[in-house]
């Protein structure tokens, strides 16, 4: 495989905030500040509080007023949101180089000097956010019942968006809280992606974050879930026309060595439209009208997920059957070398896709960073240009196991 | 972008080529884009522009649909075939060297679709179990139902995919004439954003789509009148949450004034956290967590301009009550000179950032192949935008925006009650499905 030639730099500031600088021909730049704080670091009763102060983050500083730093981006012709995982907080802008500084200046200031205005109303904009995306969505309900089967203690099984009852008892002080904890130099890192002069740039970084001396430590939180032992299954009864089945595994965390042959597993059956659970059925047999598998990219165990659209004539246990007979197969080692080339070239094509702007640059490197070691990049391809067939069944035999799987139905 | 690495020219046969020199990753993103849509629908047979053209990859005389499927994929090529009311556009993004091999295979697909009446009715069959699980989907089903209220009585008011009965009435032979006539025999657009050399890439298209027939440049036509119909659509299901659609038509691309409502449009709704309705029903209230209002601008007719959000039920009436005034008081006074500036500001630098990646310069050639437009049209757009002054802006906004001229459909929980609705729209006609 060829190799893509691009450059990266690190740098540390003394109070642990951490830069990456990847330098591109453009006019514009993309900036992420990654806070690693998400819904697994959550607990009982406060579900949602990482989102929730996600959303703060906008309400205004000692400086700025509501919505104000959107405002400032959006002048500039920019462009900046956030959202918040299970693992991490991201805020991303992407703006005409000239206005970088600035960018940095709002930065710093709101990972110090949040005042938390509108905190009551923007609770309520939340609630709304969680019926419009799950409640009143057979999708949105579908997946936050798969997460809640499919693990039994790890806080993974938790929506990230938290439940009403949580939100609505989280107070002014619970968000403080967890920002005075968890926004921290130490505990976050910043990469910047574009056109920008590095030293220039460097030297306004150490000016506005340097100075920042808000106490904390580096947080290495992993949390437990206890092996499975025993299928579960789930079937929720709508009566609509949907119908949808989603089959998981739990398995190891993006930076395990054995994630990558999982990923392949997972392209080979339902990468794709070639993918086999594809062909048979949904371009052959016409059982379902679209599925998927995709392994989760998680800091603790995440999850291989299969997911059907099932067509209104077909039984869910005729394509639970087809899914193990292609499972049996990968695991007899029936994978042929056309198939492994075929997911090989999609995963380098799909890499080199993601390349093309400076915020695909920066996601690509926030990733590889938030699961310890940005420069796996540049060894990822040779990575995945390493796998054999037998990586794969390997894989599967200790993972991919039926008395592992969680199905869920929904119909 | 550089003027200088773009090429405009037209092969024999009187397709129009935008090719566009980009050196920094080998890639090759390619488009081709046929003068059609879903306006050409025929009476009783919607749905046939749909189902023809999601059978383009389902099979030729040479491949089946698992090999065309497998092609693509080996390739690590993305593949796409995009229908839409007013065009038709097949792209794909695939590594510089496998470009030939991509271009032969295309046209090879694209040339020789079998439509065997096996694929025809497992994508028939396909579609209307789409068609029947969207109806579960309350913002699909909201969204698609304004479009029939707001087309009424024209070729543009079903949804793309047209219905269950009528995607029934299709035959192998309907698809077939509407392919190779409707589709095959159109205008034809290209465009291409790659590190491939020049000579190389005319090589390419010389051995295939300037094979093709001379085009007869036919003017797209569109003969049926656009009229607002004033209705309010009320649908019911089992949410809990009320979703709005209200709208009316926009401009058609080539109008003089399409800046000025793209201008307007980010102050009222488009602008996201910068927009008014953003600001006032969002922000300052807590009332949503998404509104918006955006618009399509089409040709050869009007597209739609949209009032979009949804909201708990106890919210509704306040929300719709506040977008309303604001569509009115916007109507009325128009945008301040700060909001308008602010609005220059942020399109002025939008450009570098909507320029970025391959497929997004191929994508606007393409858009201006279509319209007869500059391939650097949004440069002539910000142009005229930052002519745009205080007054200019307000004339444009009190002769398009009227609160009272909208029209639209509201999904509500079964048992809510409506009969606010109306005092607030008391000349329109309120229907329930």
């Amino acid at each position: 495989m060829k190799r893509i030639n691009f450059k990266i730099y690190e740098e540390e500031l003394n109070n642990g905030f951490k830069i990456i600088f990847i330098p591109m021909d453009r006019k514009v730049v993309t900036v992420h500040i990654l806070y690693k704080v998400g819904s697994r670091n959550e607990i009982e009763g406060k579900r949602g509080i990482s989102h929730l102060l996600e959303h703060m983050m906008f309400k205004g500083t000692k400086k700025l007023k509501p919505e104000e730093y959107s405002g400032i981006v959006q002048k500039m012709g920019g462009v900046d949101n956030a959202f918040t995982t299970e693992d991490f907080t991201l805020y991303y802008s992407t703006i005409p180089s000239e206005n970088l500084f600035k960018i940095l200046e709002m930065e710093a200031d709101r990972m110090v000097n949040c005042v938390f205005n509108e905190f009551e109303s923007e609770k309520k904009v939340i609630i709304e956010e969680r019926k419009e995306r799950t409640e009143n969505s057979p999708f949105g309900r579908f997946w936050e019942n798969l997460s809640l089967l499919s693990y039994t203690l790890h806080p993974y099984r938790y929506p990230v968006i938290g439940f009403e009852k949580d939100l609505l008892n989280i107070k002014k002080k619970d968000i403080k809280d967890w920002y005075k904890k968890y926004y921290t130099p130490s505990n976050s890192f910043m990469v910047i992606s574009g056109g920008f002069d590095r030293d220039k740039t460097f030297e306004k970084i150490k000016e506005v974050f340097g100075k920042i001396n808000k106490k904390g430590e580096k947080i290495n939180e992993h949390f437990y879930e206890p092996e499975q032992e025993g299928e579960r299954r789930m079937i929720i009864k709508e009566n609509g026309f949907l119908k949808i089945l989603g089959i998981t595994f739990q398995i190891p965390s993006f930076s395990d060595k054995e994630f990558l042959p999982l990923s392949m597993i997972s392209n080979i059956l339902g990468g794709s439209e070639s993918s086999r659970l594809n062909k048979r059925l949904v371009l052959e047999m016409n059982l379902c009208n679209q599925v998927g598998i995709y392994c989760e990219e998680k800091m603790d165990k995440g999850l291989f997920i299969f997911y059907a659209l099932l067509n209104k004539d077909a039984e869910f246990e005729k394509v639970i059957e087809i899914f193990w007979n292609e499972m049996q197969s990968i695991k007899k080692g029936e994978i042929k070398k056309d198939e492994m080339e075929r997911v090989k070239n999609m995963l380098y094509s799909s890499f080199l896709y993601r390349m093309q702007s400076t915020q695909g640059r920066a996601f690509l490197i926030s990733h590889f960073e938030l699961h310890g070691d940005c420069k796996r990049v540049f060894k990822y391809l040779e990575e995945i240009d390493r796998i054999k067939p037998d990586d794969l069944v390997e894989a599967t035999e200790k993972y991919l196991k039926k008395e592992r799987s969680n199905t869920l139905i929904l119909c | 972008m550089l003027k200088k690495n773009l090429k405009e020219f037209e092969l024999e046969n009187g397709i129009k080529v935008i090719y566009y020199q980009r050196k920094e990753l080998p890639l090759f993103s390619f488009a081709i884009g046929f003068d059609t849509g879903q306006y050409e629908d025929p009476e009783g047979k919607e749905g046939l522009f749909n189902l023809t053209i999601s059978l383009i990859d389902k099979g030729t005389k040479k491949f089946d649909v698992f090999k065309i499927s497998e092609f693509f994929d080996s390739y690590g090529a993305r593949f796409d075939i995009t229908p839409s009311k007013n065009f038709l556009t097949v792209s794909v993004l695939c590594r510089e060297d496998f470009s030939e091999k991509i271009v032969n295979f295309l046209f090879h697909i694209l040339t020789e679709p079998a439509f065997k009446e096996e694929e025809i009715l497992k994508e028939k069959m396909r579609i209307i179990t789409e068609i029947l699980q969207e109806r579960e989907e309350p913002e699909i089903l909201v969204s698609k139902k304004f479009y029939e209220v707001l087309y009424e009585n024209t070729p543009l008011s079903h949804p793309i995919e047209g219905y269950e009965e009528t995607i029934r009435k299709i035959e192998k032979k309907d698809i077939e004439n509407f392919y190779f006539e409707k589709i095959l025999k159109k205008n034809i657009y290209i465009s291409a954003t790659t590190s491939l050399d020049f000579d190389k890439f005319k090589r390419i298209l010389k051995n295939t789509f300037a094979r093709l027939d001379k085009r007869r440049k036919d003017k797209r036509n569109f003969s049926y009148p656009l009229k607002i119909s004033k209705k309010i659509l009320i649908l019911r299901d089992k949410v809990n949450q009320v979703f709005v659609r209200l709208g009316h038509f926009s401009l058609l691309r080539r109008d003089k004034n399409y800046s000025k409502l793209l201008l307007l449009n980010y102050i009222l709704g488009g602008g996201a956290f910068a927009s008014r309705l953003y600001k006032k029903i969002r922000n300052e209230k807590g009332l949503v967590y998404s509104v918006y209002s955006k618009f399509y601008p089409l040709d050869p007719f009007k597209g739609p301009f949209i009032y979009a959000f949804q909201t708990g039920s106890n919210n509704f009436p306040l929300a719709l009550k506040i977008l309303l005034e604001e569509i009115k008081k916007f109507k009325e006074k128009g945008p301040l000179k700060a909001e308008i500036e602010d609005a220059k500001g942020f399109f002025k630098g939008s450009i570098p950032r909507d320029t970025e990646t391959y497929n997004q310069l191929t994508g606007m050639f393409l858009s201006s192949l279509k319209y007869g437009i500059s391939p650097f049209f949004m440069y002539d757009t910000l142009n005229e935008m930052m002519k745009i002054d205080l007054k200019s802006a307000r004339e444009f906004s009190n002769s398009f925006f009227d609160h009272k001229n909208i029209c639209g459909t509201i999904l509500l929980p079964e048992k809510y009650n409506i009969g606010f609705l109306k005092e607030i729209f008391p000349n329109h006609i309120i229907c329930n499905e």
